[in-house]
């Protein structure tokens, strides 16, 4: 990994097309400008992290259970078509 | 191929029905060939199966379901390269759910959707920038009368949607 040290003011540019400008040091934080082509994306790394790990928990996901919730979609599907009396069922759980 | 899953079991799969991921999925960056998979017990969920380790599969809906307000995605222009998009293709936009409490806690990532170019089924999990949209957006109330209600208002929007 390349290391820089930058003040204030200073810049790094990454090839002819991406700029980063140290915009302001305070307490533990810098606050940086990113001049980058439209084509690159920029997001905070927490960003990919949280979906990274959404997407852990979401592959554990068991037939059974996406059964069970489609099942209470298509009740309220067929329900909603019985008519405006709105004859809820009682609560049978679904676990 | 034939390819044996977790939740659905053994299946054959014909190699223009596999869809490819260059960057594959976050966190299983690896995987790069999916399958997906509509059957009739699930719906209106659909699969998004791994054929490298069919073992990996993600729940996925059109996110519609989840989200009352308009949900576009915008792509940037390297999730555009990523799709080979060109002019007049069709874009197919997925949640991805997830199933917590034993059915009762569900939700959608609409955070990081799973877009789908029709043409040439490349796809791509994007991310969206937008600070309204979460990681786990949640679809059903506590109750499960609520919830057949939120189902059956979502399936009128979609039917309406066209």
């Amino acid at each position: 990994m390349l290391i820089l040290t930058r003040k204030f003011g200073e810049n790094i540019r990454i090839g002819d097309k991406i700029k980063i400008i140290i915009l302001d040091v305070k307490g533990g934080q810098v606050k940086l400008g990113i001049d980058a082509p439209p084509n690159v994306a920029v997001h905070r790394e927490e960003i990919y992290e949280r979906i990274r790990e959404e997407n852990r928990r979401a592959s554990g996901i068991s037939a059974k259970a996406l059964r069970d919730v489609a099942s209470i979609f298509n009740k309220g599907k067929k329900r909603r078509s019985r008519g405006p009396t709105g004859d809820a069922a009682p609560s049978t759980g679904s676990t | 191929m034939f390819l044996n899953s977790k939740v659905l079991g053994e299946m054959e799969v014909r190699d223009e029905a596999i869809l490819y991921f260059p960057d594959g999925i976050f966190g299983f960056d690896e995987l790069k060939r999916f399958i997906m998979v509509e059957v009739e017990e699930f719906l209106p969920f659909l699969w998004l199966i791994s054929t490298e380790q069919p073992e990996i599969g993600f729940a996925i809906a059109d996110p519609r379901l989840f989200y009352g307000s308009p949900y576009e995605v915008n792509l940037s222009e390297s999730d555009k390269d990523a799709l080979d998009h060109q002019t007049g293709d069709q874009i197919s936009t997925f949640v991805i759910v997830s199933i917590a409490d034993g059915g009762r806690k569900i939700t959608a990532n609409l955070k990081g959707p799973v877009v789908l170019n029709t043409r040439n089924r490349l796809g791509k999990q994007v991310v969206v920038y937008s600070s309204s949209f979460s990681v786990r957006q949640h679809l059903l109330a506590p109750e499960e009368d609520q919830a057949a209600t939120v189902g059956a208002s979502a399936r009128s929007r979609i039917a309406a949607q066209g």
